[in-house]
């Protein structure tokens, strides 16, 4: 028989530790308490096994274990008598619990040595309910969300282009979700890393910094298709210095845009990075902070999943749409706003064609596809005095050498119009229409291939 | 025979202070059976120890310890996640009587003063301690192994402080 545990995801927080009970086949009982226990689905929940312990002992004998979670709020407590099924050492749902213990190490200061050997799996047969008397202000059911989450979805749905698709979610989820700190990235398929197309909430927004697959909490999340959550501060799954460290270590620095710093919270003690899907594909990862412990929950972790999963098909579909789309047909466009009359200074556009890097004077612009892109539309001004380009053009564009995966040139245009933004460059990338912009350029510019 | 004292000044420090207390058991069919502890109580000779019980939440458990005669105590320390595990048998179960009661209103109030620098609400604290003096019953044990149960490589390693006769 099997039962629903989903009302009782809160109480697996980790908020109130959880003792399980075992029994040895001599007839002793055995109670400990555990790391962690995660909800896997409404009949299943994960323990960690770390350590080869009385309780591990007794289950590989006898399967059987009574485990008690708590409501945080109410001071409930919920009995679930579970069967153990199997251990996982590999895969999402061990990833998931390999990050949030490592949150709760630090948390608890056993970093090194708490350590994930695997994620034992239950099937929960039944619950025991001991609800408390206490008389407490109501709660909002869980159904609550659904509206806000309505709403979000509705707003992502009205996005008329990529760059805003970006805006919106980063929008919805400071006003809807109170979530001060976010960023999205992009997979690279080719370079098996992910680069920052948005963020909010940070002093130097980061964009085109770079991180590689299976690296951070980000990288992780983006390597097992999964979300990963943190609820406290750990060094482990910093995305930052760690992460380059770790990068460094395996000899991936050369391949990673290391001149960008990545955006990001010095004192960050909540993290969760939800995989942008479209079907089985993976478009990139959304990632959010906190500076608060125990800040996102299984809810929110729902609600992020459901909106990154609407914006990876909206972000896909407007790819193949712009790929498709004849340039005459891509509706109505703004004519160009006059040139400002230029500055005095020549600024020299240097580019190095090794790695397509660019740079404004001494000033790093950018790199990869994007720096390729940014040579080229430089190029186009100086030789032809063109200003006008749209994305399918430069689609087409031979020399280029593009990507295949045709939402790599859409993602990594909106990519090099922030940067430029972000830098306040002396060319910038105006919209004038859907797919289509404007190069506003207020210098004299002079190119230079550097090799 | 008076059974030998196993436990230490200092695992008697630790137990009857603002410790969560849970409690196992299992029946002949080796299905454990859990509660929780609101209170606990050594003897002067250290030979026994009593916990406090809710009835209404513990049916299973107290079935279990009279038919099986095991027990299983583990107490953890909020504020450190610091834990201990006592198992023991030769269990009696009675009425808490006055001085039961008043060790578990002592126990509540300390649990609740522990858990609130931790961040837990007022209200919460209160209504996980929340247990009346007519649900209450109490469990004597003779303590056989102490144990080390703080999460860790040391989680179950036996305590010195264990019989050895």
């Amino acid at each position: 028989m099997s039962v629903d545990i989903t009302g009782l995801r809160h109480c697996m927080e980790g908020a109130i530790p959880s003792p399980i009970a075992t029994c040895a086949l001599d007839g002793t009982p055995n109670i400990a308490y555990l790391s962690q226990v995660q909800y896997v689905d409404a009949c299943h929940i994960a323990l960690t096994f770390q350590f080869f312990n009385k309780t591990r002992q007794n289950i590989l004998q006898h399967p059987h274990a009574v485990v008690k979670v708590v409501d945080p709020h109410s001071g409930s407590s919920y009995r679930l008598h579970a069967r153990y099924l199997r251990t996982e050492t590999s895969g999402p749902l061990f990833e998931k619990m390999k990050a949030k213990l490592a949150g709760i190490a630090s948390h608890t200061g056993m970093v090194g040595i708490f350590k994930l050997q695997g994620a034992d799996v239950y099937e929960v047969n039944k619950v025991e309910a001991f609800v408390s008397a206490a008389q407490l202000p109501p709660q909002p059911s869980p159904a609550a969300c659904l509206p806000t989450l309505r709403d979000a979805s509705n707003r992502l749905n009205g996005s008329g282009d990529l760059d805003d698709l970006f805006d919106t979610l980063l929008t919805v989820l400071r006003e809807l979700y109170a979530i001060d700190h976010a960023m999205v990235l992009k997979l690279d398929e080719a370079r098996e890393c992910l680069f920052t197309v948005a963020s909010a909430g940070y002093a130097q927004a980061g964009i085109g910094s770079e991180i590689p697959l299976g690296h951070g909490v980000i990288g992780v999340a983006a390597r097992e298709r999964t979300p990963i959550r943190i609820s406290h501060m750990t060094s482990e799954y910093m995305y930052g210095k760690a992460v380059r460290a770790s990068a460094a270590a395996q000899g991936l620095q050369q391949q990673l845009e290391t001149a960008i710093p990545l955006p990001g919270l010095e004192q960050c003690r909540s993290q969760l990075a939800v995989p942008i899907l479209a079907g089985s594909e993976l478009y990139g990862v959304l990632y959010v902070e906190s500076p608060q412990d125990l800040r996102f929950g299984y809810d929110d972790e729902d609600a992020l999943q459901t909106l990154a999963n609407q914006f990876g098909w909206m972000a896909r579909g407007m790819a193949c749409q712009a790929a498709v789309e004849p340039a005459a047909a891509a509706g109505h466009s703004l004519p160009a706003p006059p040139l400002p009359e230029l500055g005095d200074s020549l600024v020299q556009v240097r580019y190095f064609a090794a790695d397509h890097s660019v740079f404004l004077n001494d000033d790093y612009l950018i790199k990869g596809v994007a720096g390729a892109i940014f040579w080229k539309l430089v190029h186009c001004y100086c030789a032809e005095q063109r200003r006008q380009f749209s994305n399918r053009e430069l689609r087409l564009m031979p020399d280029l050498g593009l990507p295949e995966i045709s939402d790599n040139l859409e993602a990594r245009l909106v990519l090099l119009q922030r940067r430029l933004q972000e830098r306040q460059a002396c060319v910038q990338m105006l919209k004038t229409g859907r797919g289509r912009f404007v190069l506003q350029v207020s210098q004299p510019l002079l190119p230079v291939a550097e090799g | 025979m008076q059974a030998p004292a196993i436990i230490s000044d200092a695992t008697l420090a630790f137990i009857e202070r603002e410790v969560a207390i849970d409690v196992a058991s299992c029946g002949l069919d080796l299905l454990p059976s859990t509660a929780r502890g609101y209170g606990c109580q050594v003897a002067a000779d250290r030979s026994r120890i009593t916990l406090f019980l809710k009835r209404s939440e513990a049916g299973q458990l107290l079935h279990d310890v009279l038919v099986h005669d095991r027990i299983a105590a583990v107490f953890c320390l909020p504020a450190t996640e610091s834990a201990l595990q006592i198992k023991g048998r030769a269990v009696s179960l009675s009425l808490a009587d006055v001085a039961g009661l008043a060790v578990v209103a002592q126990h509540a109030r300390q649990f609740v003063a522990g858990v609130l620098p931790l961040g837990h609400e007022r209200t919460f604290a209160e209504a996980y301690m929340q247990i009346a003096p007519a649900d209450t019953v109490a469990l004597s044990f003779s303590p056989e192994v102490v144990f080390e149960q703080t999460p860790g490589p040391g989680a179950g390693r036996p305590l010195q402080d264990q019989v050895t006769a």
